[in-house]
């Protein structure tokens, strides 16, 4: 298997590059199906994977050196452990399904070939930063994927608002790659090599806990990967992000690109193990995270915005449970997150797309008439993602993580953070639900979705309910298979005693059952309108973007202005005509001292000379044979003469 | 015995004489009767040469150069009377076809100028 590797991120990239490079040929609704079959290719590599043994030892392969300079040979390699196999099979898998939803739902788009080389470009992108065993390799994925979400959350790039998102969603993240290409500059100074394994050796080996460039590198990472996550403080480009086709909000926004930064983290934990300040920092912005997320969930009309704050939010529990060092849990977070918010992504973009591209979700409840798959999808997606006790995947999830925030370093309180964000989430969740599908519009209509839509929703579905019986809580009777198995690799997270797990469990089960009180009553103030307070400071995520228009982006533009009106207009622009002003000057200067003058008369001195000398030479040719005779006795006696007196 | 410099002076003599000759006379005939005095002022210095060093090698020398000088005057006494024939000269200024060339290209050089 292990030659095979390569097929996981080389199938989607040859899907890309056989729709770039044969559209021509191609016929507009066949490009669904190549792009669907490369990511089926990668998804089955996945498969096979697991069936040749991934599951229990690592597998490897280089494909070649990418540069070579000196000694330094990054390679194009990939490494399939554990923590990558079950990203792969996250990435591969729900990324199969939206390919599968989006040949229904983009069927009717003009520009079928631009969306699926970018989407399968970005999914090989994701596959390569995922399997790469570099840090360059990863580099290069971490872009591709931040290039892909750009050209797909602009993908109806005629609408300037969605534009302007794209170009945000680029910009912002563009501040987190930046702190992590520093990071990776620092690293090979430091070790002057690339590769994970041995950069994470030698770091445990060579650095100090809590040493300086330890807590710097740590610090860098954690900035690109709360870039690509969209955790605080750069979070506001996700909400915006949703401007993009409703599966590529549920691909990239929802299951793959912002679980990056989780898996960058995970992938890196020893750095951040020598740093622990930092690693508590993981933490404290996981925790503000989640409450900020949630919050402003609670106020949001746009049906996807509110996904997309939730998205957010649940990022930030993953956050919390890295900055714990629980990386098991917070991956098990990360597949359960995965399936539960591309359903709910799919259900409400089928029910967006049923409603008439109306987003608003007081509108939709009016409307009625919603597909009662989605609808039904989205109430399991909802309970999965409120963490519903017993019964659903998003619950053993997050409970495992609020267990674990209890051990660490001031855990108590990052797990009131917590809990609140828990109670905010079953609020919001179902304040949508209640507002979108027991609005006053008519019932749900029987029409049944296509079925290429409908059999990606029934097996998220399936997945948001099931995936959780793999991990039972602490101390339950029954499998414990994900944290043995990703032990060897990532370690246990510390856990509180056993009977405060117990009392931990009841909260936490508890919590999702308040929350849906809370959307009761949300919804019922919300109806009598009386909105809640704060609304619209909610409503526009706590006024980050304001604060950055005013901190950020105006200063920039109005710094770019005066450096148009001064530094371009008069430096530049000034600078650059007296230049043109003095080269005009010198080249008439020299068209008339130069060429008239120095150039011609020379020209004319040189062919008088050489007319002179024509003259003079031409006279010894005269053809008198006695001259010639002359001149040959009068060489040879000159040389004779110079032979004998002169040497 | 005779000393190596009355040779020597007599050949240096004969020499400059046929060069005088070459030099001076116009007529071909003349031309070619100072070439073999130029070639047996040359002969008798290898001779001398020879003699004094007691070496056959300048005899052997002379003799060669009579062979190949007899030869030469063949051809050269051939190429007189073609001259003769052909162009009607008896002298070498009359034979100055190369110096015609020279002045077509200095009209040519005229035109463009």
């Amino acid at each position: 298997m292990s030659q095979w590797l390569w097929l996981i991120p080389g199938s989607p990239l040859l899907g890309a590059l056989i729709i770039a490079l044969l559209g021509e040929r191609i016929q507009r609704r066949h490009f669904a199906i190549v792009a669907s079959c490369a990511t089926a290719g990668a998804f089955l590599a996945v498969l096979l994977a697991w069936l040749m043994g991934a599951a229990s030892h690592p597998l490897q392969q280089t494909l070649y050196t990418w540069v070579a300079v000196g000694d330094w040979r990054p390679t194009i390699g990939f490494t399939l452990d554990r923590l990558a196999l079950v990203m792969v099979s996250v990435v591969s898998g729900v990324g199969l399904l939206i390919h599968l939803y989006s040949m229904a739902f983009m069927a009717g788009e003009k520009d079928q070939r631009r969306y699926y080389f970018f989407l399968n470009l970005f999914l090989s992108g994701m596959l390569i930063l995922v399997l790469a065993d570099n840090l360059l390799l990863l580099y290069l994925g971490w872009e591709l994927v931040g290039l892909c979400s750009f050209a797909l959350i602009g993908f109806w790039y005629r609408d300037p608002v969605r534009a302007a998102a794209g170009r945000k969603a680029f910009t912002v993240t563009r501040v987190g790659d930046t702190a992590l290409a520093i990071g990776i500059f620092l690293l090979f100074s430091q070790f002057h090599e690339l590769s994970l394994s041995a950069l994470l050796t030698s770091a445990t080996a060579q650095w100090e806990q809590g040493s300086t460039l330890a807590t710097l590198t740590a610090l860098l990472i954690l900035g690109g990967a709360v870039g690509k996550s969209a955790q605080l403080p750069l979070q506001v480009w996700l909400p915006d992000a949703m401007a993009g086709p409703s599966p590529v909000s549920a691909l990239i926004h929802a299951a793959t690109m912002v679980t990056a930064g989780v898996y960058l983290i995970a992938r890196t934990h020893p750095l951040f193990e020598l740093a622990p300040q930092v690693q508590w920092l993981v933490a404290a912005i996981g925790t503000l995270t989640i409450v900020y997320g949630a919050s402003a969930a609670l106020a949001q009309t746009d049906f996807k915005r509110v996904l997309a704050y939730s998205t957010i939010s649940q990022i930030g529990y993953m956050f919390l449970a890295l900055g714990c060092g629980a990386y098991a849990l917070a991956l098990f977070h990360l597949t359960t997150h995965a399936f539960f918010k591309a359903l709910l992504f799919l259900s409400a973009g089928a029910v967006i797309r049923a409603g008439g591209d109306e987003h608003d979700i007081h509108r939709l409840g009016d409307l009625g008439r919603h597909p009662s798959l989605a609808r039904w999808s989205f109430l399991i997606g909802a309970a999965s993602l409120a963490a519903l006790p017993f019964i659903t995947a998003g619950f053993y999830s997050k409970d495992a993580i609020l267990a674990a925030t209890w051990a660490a370093p001031a855990g108590p309180l990052l797990w009131a953070f917590a809990a609140v964000g828990a109670l905010l989430t079953g609020g919001y969740i179902f304040r949508a639900y209640l507002l979108v599908f027991h609005g006053s519009g008519p019932r749900d209509s029987t029409a049944s979705l296509p079925r290429s839509m409908a059999l990606p929703l029934l097996i998220l579905a399936a997945l948001s309910i099931t995936a959780g019986f793999i991990e039972l809580p602490e101390g339950w009777p029954g499998p414990h298979l994900w944290s043995a198995w990703l032990e060897d690799e990532l370690g246990l997270a510390a856990m509180p005693p056993t009977g405060a797990v117990h009392r931990l469990q009841v909260i936490g089960a508890l919590l999702p059952l308040a929350g849906i009180a809370l959307a009761l009553v949300l919804v019922r103030r919300e109806r009598a309108g009386q909105p809640l307070p704060l609304t619209t400071f909610l409503r526009s995520g706590w006024g980050f973007d304001a604060l950055y228009r005013v901190a950020l982006v105006q200063p920039y533009q109005a710094l770019a202005r005066s450096l148009g009106r001064v530094v371009e207009a008069r430096i530049i622009e000034g600078g650059l005509s007296g230049l043109a002003r003095g080269f005009w000057t010198v080249a008439r200067g020299c068209r008339y001292w130069v060429e008239h003058g120095t150039l011609e008369r020379g020209l004319g001195i040189l062919i008088s000379g050489l007319r002179f000398g024509h003259v003079m030479l031409n006279a010894t040719q005269n053809g008198m044979l006695s001259r010639y005779a002359l001149a040959m006795a009068a060489g040879a006696l000159t040389l004779l003469g110079y032979w004998i007196w002169g040497g | 015995m005779i000393p190596l410099t009355h040779s020597l002076v007599i050949a240096a003599l004969l020499f400059t004489l046929g060069l005088a000759v070459v030099l001076l006379r116009r007529e071909l005939l003349f031309v070619l009767m100072g070439l073999e005095l130029m070639f047996n002022g040359v002969a008798l210095t290898a001779v001398a040469a020879g003699q004094h060093w007691g070496n056959a090698d300048g005899q052997v020398l002379t003799i060669f150069l009579m062979a190949v000088t007899a030869a030469e005057l063949v051809v050269a006494l051939i190429l007189v009377w073609l001259a003769f024939q052909h162009f009607g000269a008896v002298r070498v200024d009359e034979l100055s076809r190369l110096r015609e060339d020279a002045k077509l290209k200095g009209n040519a050089r005229g035109d463009t100028s």
